[in-house]
C-alpha cells in the first residue's frame, strides 16, 4: 500500500516536472520568438561587424551579493554565453573579448590561479559538441602571449583552436595574458626581424647591377623601410577587422590596455551596470547608438 | 545667484582671445558622465545652484590667477577643492583633451567656421589646468586624418593657429606656460614651422604648465615613428634586438620630453565617444571622459565635473 502511495507520488511529482519543463521550454521558444522579431527590426540598420567586450565588474558583483570568491567569475561566464548568443544571432560576425590581461597577474596568486582553473575549464566546454560555439559554426582564437600561461590552459586552447577551425560562419577572439603595448611591441620585434632578415639576404645576393639596384634602393628607404602594415601584419588580432563598438561594463571609461591600437576609431560604450548583471538591453542600446552614429561617423570620415 | 556667462569670474577673466563671449547655449544635454551633479537638474544649461556653489571657490576678481605658480584660495578662506568636491592630492598630473564639435557648434549658431575659438578653447582650458593644479595638457589640433580635408579649411586652421601662437606668446611667458608642438611638424606650413620653432624656443624655459599640441598627428604615427627611429638605432649598431622593449618605445615616442608623457584623463567634448587615433601608446589606463556639449562651450563647471569624474574612478591597473 505506501509502495502504491510512494510510487503515486513519485509519478505526480515526474508529471509536475515535466510540466515545468514544458512551461520553460514554452517560455524559451517564447523568448527566442520575441528576440527574433527584435533582432529583425535592429538589422534594418547597419550592424555592427565587430563587438569587443572588456567584462569587468565580476569580483564587485560578487562582494555585491555576499558571494564567495570565485562565484562573480563564474557568473560573468554565463552572462558572456548569452552575449554570445546575442551577438551571433544578430550575425555580428566578430566577437572579442578581455579574459584575461598581462596586469592582471599582479593579481593575489591564489585568485590567479583559480581563474586559470576556470579559464581551462571553460575552453574545454567551449570543444564540446553541443557548446555554442559549434552551434554557430564560430572560430575560436585565442589572442595574447601564451607563453605566460600554464601549459595545460596553453593545450587546452590550441586543442580549442584545432578544434575550431574548421567553423566559418563567425569568429571569437579571446584575448587571454594579453596587453595592446606587449601585442604592438612584439609585432614590432617581428617586423624588425622580417626586415633584417630581407636586408641580409640582398647584402648577401650577386653583385648583378639590377640586384645592387634594388639594395640601394631599400637601403635608401632603409630609414623608413618599416611602415603601418607591417606593425598590423605582425599583430595577434591580424584575424579580425578593427571593432566597432566597444563595451565596456561597470562604468568605467578607460582601455586597460586593450586594443588600443585597433580602436582608434571604435564606438566606445560604457554602461555602468557590472558584467554579469549585463543583458539583451544593454547590447540593444550599443547597438542603436551605433546606428545612431554610423550616418554622422561615416559622413565624418568621408569629410575628414 | 551666479550664472555662467554673466559673472565672468567663472572665466578668466582678461584672457587671450575674449573668452567673455556672450552665453550661448548648447542644444544637447550638458553633461552625460555618470554621478554628474547636473544629470538630475536636466536643464540644458547649468543651473543658477550649480553654477553659484562653483563660485563660491573662484576668486571673485580673477586678482592672482596670472602670474602665480600656486593655486589661487578664494578671499573668504574656502578651500576651492573642498568647495568643488575635490581632492587636491589626487588631481590628474596630465589631461588630454580633444575639443570637438567647432563645426556643428557654428552650424547651430549660424556662424562661420572658426579655428580662433578652437584655439582659444585650449587656452581656458590651459588656464583650467593651471588653476586645477594640473601640470600637463595636451591638446589635439589636427590629426593625420584631417589631412583629407580640404585644402582651404586646412590652411584657415594653420593659418588662425599661427596667428593665435604668435599673439599668445606673451602670455605664455607671463603664465609660466611651456609649449610644445608635438606630430609630423615637416608636412605643415613653412611660416608655421618656423613659428612654433620660435614659440618653443622661447618658452622652453617655463615651468607651470606644459602645453602641448598635436598637430599632424596620429597614434599609429607616433608608434610607427619610435619603431623607425629604433630601426635607425639598430642599423648603426647602438642596440640590438634584445633591447627593443617598452621602454625603448617610451623613449622613442613623441611624448617623451614631457614631464607625466601618459595622461591620467582625456576629456572629449561635441559627443562622439572614440578615441580618434589620439595617443595611443600612452593610454593604456586613461580615464575618458565624454560630454555632448561642444567645444566652444566647454566651461569650468564641465572642467570640474570631469576632474570629479576622475576621482570617483577606481584605477586598479589591473590588479
Amino acid at each position: 500500500m505506501q509502495l502504491v502511495l510512494l510510487g503515486g507520488s513519485i509519478s505526480r511529482a515526474s508529471v509536475m516536472t515535466e510540466s515545468r519543463d514544458n512551461e520553460n521550454s514554452l517560455i524559451r521558444r517564447v523568448a527566442s520568438f520575441a528576440r527574433k522579431c527584435l533582432f529583425g527590426i535592429l538589422s534594418v540598420g547597419p550592424i555592427p561587424n565587430h563587438i569587443a567586450f572588456i567584462m569587468d565588474g565580476n569580483r564587485r558583483y560578487a562582494k555585491k551579493n555576499n558571494l564567495e570568491e570565485g562565484a562573480g567569475h563564474k557568473l560573468g561566464f554565463t552572462a558572456l554565453m548569452s552575449m554570445l548568443r546575442y551577438c551571433y544571432e544578430l550575425n555580428v560576425k566578430y566577437v572579442t573579448i578581455y579574459a584575461f590581461s598581462i596586469d592582471n597577474f599582479k593579481r593575489r596568486p591564489e585568485e590567479v590561479q583559480s581563474l586559470m582553473e576556470l579559464i581551462r575549464e571553460k575552453i574545454e566546454g567551449l570543444i564540446k559538441e553541443e557548446s555554442i560555439v559549434n552551434q554557430y559554426g564560430v572560430r575560436v582564437h585565442f589572442v595574447g602571449d601564451l607563453k605566460l600561461l600554464d601549459e595545460s590552459v596553453r593545450l587546452a586552447a590550441k586543442r580549442a583552436m584545432v578544434a575550431t577551425s574548421k567553423n566559418s560562419k563567425a569568429v571569437l577572439s579571446i584575448c587571454i595574458a594579453y596587453t595592446s603595448t606587449n601585442e604592438i611591441m612584439n609585432a614590432v620585434k617581428q617586423s624588425c626581424e622580417e626586415k633584417w632578415e630581407e636586408h641580409k639576404k640582398l647584402g648577401s645576393c650577386g653583385t648583378t647591377n639590377g640586384l645592387i639596384d634594388y639594395a640601394e634602393k631599400v637601403g635608401r628607404k632603409g630609414n623608413n623601410f618599416i611602415g603601418l602594415s607591417d606593425i598590423e601584419r605582425h599583430l595577434y588580432t591580424r584575424v579580425t577587422p578593427p571593432p566597432d563598438i566597444l563595451v565596456r561594463t561597470s562604468g568605467e571609461t578607460r582601455l586597460s590596455n586593450f586594443l588600443l591600437w585597433q580602436s582608434a576609431s571604435s564606438l566606445l560604450y560604457s554602461p555602468s551596470v557590472l558584467w554579469p548583471e549585463i543583458g539583451l538591453r544593454h547590447l540593444v542600446w550599443a547597438i542603436l547608438n551605433f546606428q545612431r552614429n554610423h550616418s554622422y561617423f561615416e559622413k565624418k570620415r568621408k569629410q575628414v | 545667484m551666479l550664472s555662467l556667462g554673466v559673472d565672468s569670474s567663472l572665466f578668466c577673466r582678461g584672457n587671450i582671445g575674449g573668452i567673455l563671449s556672450p552665453r550661448l547655449p548648447s542644444p544637447k544635454k550638458l553633461i552625460i558622465s555618470r554621478g554628474s551633479p547636473y544629470q538630475n537638474l536636466g536643464a540644458v544649461l547649468p543651473t543658477q545652484n550649480a553654477s553659484s556653489a562653483i563660485s563660491r571657490c573662484i576668486s571673485t576678481e580673477g586678482q592672482g590667477v596670472y602670474g602665480s605658480p600656486t593655486m589661487i584660495w578664494p578671499e573668504n578662506g574656502e578651500d576651492p577643492f573642498v568647495q568643488a568636491g575635490l581632492r587636491q592630492e589626487s588631481m590628474p598630473k596630465h589631461v588630454a583633451a580633444i575639443l570637438d564639435g567647432n563645426r556643428r557648434w557654428a552650424e547651430a549658431h549660424g556662424k562661420d567656421l572658426d579655428y580662433s575659438l578652437f584655439c582659444q578653447g585650449y587656452m581656458s582650458l590651459a588656464h583650467l589646468c593651471i588653476k586645477w593644479g594640473v601640470s600637463t595638457l595636451s591638446c589635439f589640433m589636427f590629426s593625420t586624418e584631417n589631412w583629407k580635408r580640404s585644402k582651404e579649411a586646412n590652411d584657415l586652421l594653420f593659418g588662425q593657429f599661427q596667428k593665435y601662437l604668435e599673439q599668445s606668446l606673451e602670455v605664455f611667458m607671463s603664465k609660466g606656460i611651456k609649449v610644445t608642438i608635438i606630430g609630423e611638424k615637416t608636412r605643415l606650413p613653412k611660416d608655421l614651422q618656423e613659428v612654433i620653432k620660435k614659440v618653443e624656443e622661447e618658452t622652453k624655459i617655463n615651468s607651470t604648465l606644459e602645453l602641448n599640441f598635436a598637430v599632424s598627428y596620429g597614434g599609429k604615427w607616433d608608434i610607427v615613428q619610435a619603431i623607425r627611429s629604433i630601426s635607425r638605432k639598430a642599423k648603426a649598431g647602438e642596440i640590438g634586438l634584445q633591447d627593443v622593449d617598452g621602454t625603448l618605445m617610451d623613449q622613442q615616442l613623441s611624448t617623451n620630453g614631457l614631464g607625466v608623457p601618459d595622461p591620467d584623463m582625456m576629456i572629449r567634448t561635441g559627443g562622439d565617444q572614440r578615441v580618434s587615433n589620439f595617443l595611443m601608446w600612452q593610454m593604456p589606463h586613461t580615464e575618458f571622459y565624454f560630454t555632448d556639449v561642444y567645444g566652444p562651450d566647454f566651461r569650468e563647471p564641465h572642467f570640474i565635473d570631469a576632474l570629479r569624474r576622475f576621482q570617483q574612478s577606481d584605477r586598479r591597473f589591473g590588479e
